[in-house]
C-alpha cells in the first residue's frame, strides 16, 4: 500500500513539474528545427511575458513592507486578461526577433547564433528593470486551494496548469501533423534551403515558430512563477537548462522525443531524492540525475528516440 | 649603429613573442600603478586577463578543433575551489597545490575529450555543459562549500593565509603570477598553432574523415585540445581565487561558459590579440568604460547590443576591425595621393 502511494505521488509530482517543463522545450526544440540553434534565450522571452503579466495585474508591484501585492485577485478575469496580455508580449518579442536578427543571421554558423542568444539574455535582463521598474514583482496563482489525490496533496494551481498545458500540446501536434503550417514547419526542419525552393515562405514558418516558443515560454513562465511564489530575471534559468539536457535525451529530430525526455528527467528528478533519502545521499540527486542522462547519450548519441541522420563526406 | 638595430633588434621586435613579453610587462607596470589607477580600470583589467587565459584555452578548441564545449566553468571551478581546499583544508604549499589542481583538471579534460569524440555538433554543447554542472554539483556536496561559496583563506575555521616561498601574497601579488602566466600562455598557444599540432587540428575541424585518412590520430588530438583548454581554464581559476580571494559557484555556470565562448568569438576564435580584445569587451568593457556615464541598467542593454550586432556583421572577429581599417587608411591615401599628383 505504502508503495503505491509512493509511486503515485512520484508520478504525479513528475506529471506537474513535465507541465511547465514541457512547454519550456518544445519552445526550445521549435526554434532548434527552424532556426538550428540552442535558443538560450528561451527562459527570458518567458519572464518577459510573466513580468508584464504581473505589471498588468498589478502596476505597483509588491509592498516591500508587508510583502504582499497591492491588488487581491476577485474575478477569473482579472487573471486571464493580463495572462493573455503578457503572452502577446512574448509572442511579438518573439516575433521581432527573428525578423530583425535572425533573419539576417541566417546562414552564419552555429556558435554565432548561440553567441546571439546569449546577447539577447543579456539585453532582455537589462531591460526588464528599466521597463517594469525596481519593484519586486511576484505571479498569481490560479486557485489557493489544495485537493488531495490517492492521498497526495496537490495544489489546484498545479493541476489547472497541467490541464492547460496538456491541452496545449496536444493542440500543437495536432497543427503540426494537420495544417499548412505544420507541414511548413516539417519541411523547414527537414531542409530550409529545400523548402525554400518548393515554394515555402520559410521566413513566416521561422517567424510564426520564434513567436510561438516566445508564447509557450511565458505561460510556462507565469504558471512556474506563481507556482514556486517567486520571480526573478533568473528564475527559469534551470528549468531552461533542464529543458535542454531532455531535448538532447530524447533526441532533437523528433517532435515528440524532447517531450519524452522531459518526462523522463522529471520522472527522475522526483524518484532519485526518494531512493537516495534512504541511504542518507538525498543532495546527490541531481549529480545522479545529470550523469545518468549523459550516460544514455553516450549510449544513444542521437537521443533514445532520435533517428540517426547520414551525412554525406 | 643603423645596421645593429636593423639586423638584430628590428627582427626581434618584429616577432610576436616580443608582444606578449609586453603584455607581461605591461601588466607589471599596472601591479605597480595600484594605487594611480581608479580602482574599477584596475579591475577591470586585472579580471580581463585572468578570464583571457582561459579564454585562450578555449580558443584552441573552438576555433582550431571546431568544438563548441560549455564547460569551461567546470574547470575554473577546479581551479579556484581545488586550490582553496587543498591549501586551506590539506594545507599543501602553495606550488604543489597548483600542481594538484592542474592534475585534477587534466583528468577532467580527458573525460570532456572522450564525450567530444562519441557526440558532436550542438549536442556536445549542451553535454559538456551537464557534465559542467555535475562538477559544479560535487564542489556543492563537499561540505564546506555547502552554500556554493568560499569564505577566502582568512575568513572562518583554520585561517591559512597564502605564503609562496616564505612571502606573504597580497591580493595584488597575484598580477605578477598573471603577468608570467599570461606570457607563457601566449607563447605555448602560439607555438601550438603554428606547429603540425596546430594544422592537424584545423584539418580535424575541417573534416574529421579526411583528416583520419590522412593519418591524423583523432583520439590524440582531441584529447590535447581538451587537455589543453582545460588546464588554461583551471589556471583561471587558481588566478581568479588568488586576486579575488573567494569564488562562487554562481559565477561559473552556463552564464559563464557562454560568456567565455563570446569573448572568443567577438575577438576572433583564431587570433590571439582578437580574444584579448573579445575578452576585454566581454569582461572589462562594462565595468571600465560604461559605468563611467551613469548609465546604469541601459549599460548591460548596450553591451548586449554590441555583442549582438558585433557577431552579425563581424564573423570573423573584431580583429577583422583592424585589417579593414588598415585597409581603409590605405585607399584613403591613393585617393589623396591621386589627387595630388594625377593619376599617373
Amino acid at each position: 500500500m505504502n508503495i503505491t502511494t509512493d509511486i503515485i505521488s512520484v508520478l504525479l509530482n513528475a506529471l506537474i513539474s513535465f507541465s511547465y517543463l514541457s512547454l519550456a522545450t518544445f519552445g526550445i526544440v521549435l526554434i532548434f528545427k527552424t532556426s538550428s540553434t540552442t535558443n538560450f534565450a528561451q527562459g527570458m522571452l518567458g519572464i518577459l511575458g510573466a513580468y508584464a503579466t504581473s505589471y498588468f495585474i498589478d502596476p505597483t508591484g509588491v509592498n516591500d513592507l508587508t510583502g504582499l501585492p497591492s491588488v487581491l485577485i476577485t474575478s477569473p478575469w482579472q487573471l486571464i486578461l493580463p495572462m493573455l496580455g503578457g503572452i502577446t508580449i512574448s509572442f511579438v518579442a518573439g516575433l521581432l526577433i527573428d525578423v530583425v536578427i535572425f533573419r539576417n543571421a541566417k546562414f552564419t554558423n552555429a556558435a554565432t547564433k548561440q553567441i546571439i542568444t546569449m546577447g539577447l539574455v543579456i539585453v532582455i535582463s537589462g531591460l526588464i528593470p528599466v521597463v517594469f521598474g525596481p519593484t519586486t514583482r511576484m505571479s498569481f496563482v490560479f486557485s489557493d486551494q489544495t485537493i488531495f489525490l490517492f492521498g497526495v496533496a496537490l495544489p489546484m494551481h498545479q493541476l489547472i496548469t497541467l490541464g492547460i498545458s496538456a491541452f496545449l500540446i496536444l493542440f500543437i501536434f495536432a497543427m503540426l501533423k494537420y495544417t499548412k503550417w505544420g507541414l511548413g514547419v516539417r519541411s523547414v526542419a527537414s531542409n530550409e534551403r529545400v523548402a525554400g525552393l518548393m515554394g515555402i515562405n520559410t521566413n513566416k514558418i521561422n517567424s510564426l515558430s520564434w513567436a510561438i516558443a516566445g508564447a509557450l515560454g511565458a505561460l510556462s513562465a507565469i504558471t512556474y512563477t506563481a507556482g514556486i511564489g517567486s520571480m526573478s530575471s533568473l528564475s527559469m534559468i534551470d528549468m531552461q537548462v533542464n529543458a535542454f539536457y531532455a531535448s538532447i535525451l530524447g533526441g532533437f529530430s523528433t517532435f515528440f522525443g524532447p517531450l519524452a525526455g522531459a518526462f523522463l528527467l522529471t520522472t527522475g528528478q522526483s524518484l532519485f531524492p526518494k531512493i537516495l533519502v534512504s541511504y542518507n545521499l538525498a543532495q546527490w540527486s541531481n549529480t545522479v540525475l545529470y550523469f545518468a542522462i549523459i550516460v544514455a547519450v553516450l549510449i544513444k548519441p542521437v537521443g533514445l528516440f532520435g533517428k540517426k541522420v547520414i551525412k554525406k563526406v | 649603429m643603423k645596421i645593429l638595430f636593423n639586423e638584430h633588434v628590428k627582427p626581434f621586435l618584429k616577432k610576436p613573442h616580443f608582444g606578449f613579453i609586453v603584455v607581461g610587462i605591461i601588466l607589471v607596470i599596472i601591479r605597480s600603478l595600484v594605487n594611480v589607477l581608479p580602482p574599477d580600470l584596475y579591475g577591470a583589467i586585472v579580471t580581463t586577463t585572468y578570464y583571457y587565459i582561459a579564454g585562450l584555452g578555449f580558443a584552441l578548441l573552438l576555433g582550431y578543433g571546431g568544438l563548441a564545449s560549455l564547460g569551461t566553468g567546470a574547470f575554473v571551478g577546479i581551479g579556484a575551489f581545488g586550490l582553496h581546499y587543498i591549501y586551506r583544508f590539506m594545507e599543501m604549499p602553495l606550488l604543489i597545490t597548483i600542481i594538484a589542481v592542474i592534475a585534477v583538471s587534466i583528468v577532467i579534460s580527458i573525460v570532456f575529450g572522450f564525450v567530444s569524440l562519441r557526440i558532436s555538433g550542438m549536442y556536445l554543447a549542451i553535454v559538456t555543459m551537464g557534465l559542467s554542472q555535475i562538477v559544479i554539483e560535487i564542489i556543492k556536496n563537499i561540505p564546506n562549500y555547502a552554500s556554493g561559496t568560499t569564505g577566502g583563506f582568512l575568513s572562518g575555521g583554520p585561517r591559512r593565509p597564502l605564503v609562496f616561498m616564505g612571502m606573504e601574497l597580497a591580493a595584488d601579488s597575484a598580477v605578477i603570477f598573471m603577468a608570467v602566466f599570461a606570457v607563457l600562455g601566449m607563447m605555448v598557444v602560439y607555438n601550438m598553432i603554428t606547429s603540425p599540432t596546430g594544422r592537424a587540428l584545423l584539418s580535424i575541424k575541417n573534416s574529421e574523415t579526411a583528416a583520419q585518412t590522412m593519418g591524423i590520430n583523432l583520439l590524440k588530438y582531441r584529447l590535447l585540445a581538451f587537455v589543453i583548454s582545460g588546464v588554461y581554464g583551471t589556471l583561471a581559476g587558481v588566478l581568479s581565487i588568488m586576486f579575488v580571494r573567494n569564488a562562487s559557484v554562481s559565477q561559473i555556470g552556463l552564464t559563464f561558459a557562454l560568456n567565455i565562448l563570446a569573448a572568443v568569438v567577438i575577438g576572433g576564435t583564431k587570433s590571439i590579440w582578437g580574444i584579448l580584445l573579445g575578452t576585454f569587451v566581454i569582461f572589462g568593457l562594462d565595468l571600465a568604460v560604461f559605468q563611467r556615464f551613469q548609465l546604469g541598467n541601459y549599460s548591460i542593454i548596450i553591451n548586449g547590443i554590441l555583442i549582438i550586432l558585433v557577431v552579425m556583421f563581424y564573423p570573423g572577429g573584431l580583429i577583422q576591425l583592424f585589417g579593414d581599417m588598415k585597409k581603409y587608411v590605405k585607399k584613403l591615401r591613393l585617393k589623396i595621393r591621386e589627387r595630388i599628383y594625377g593619376t599617373e
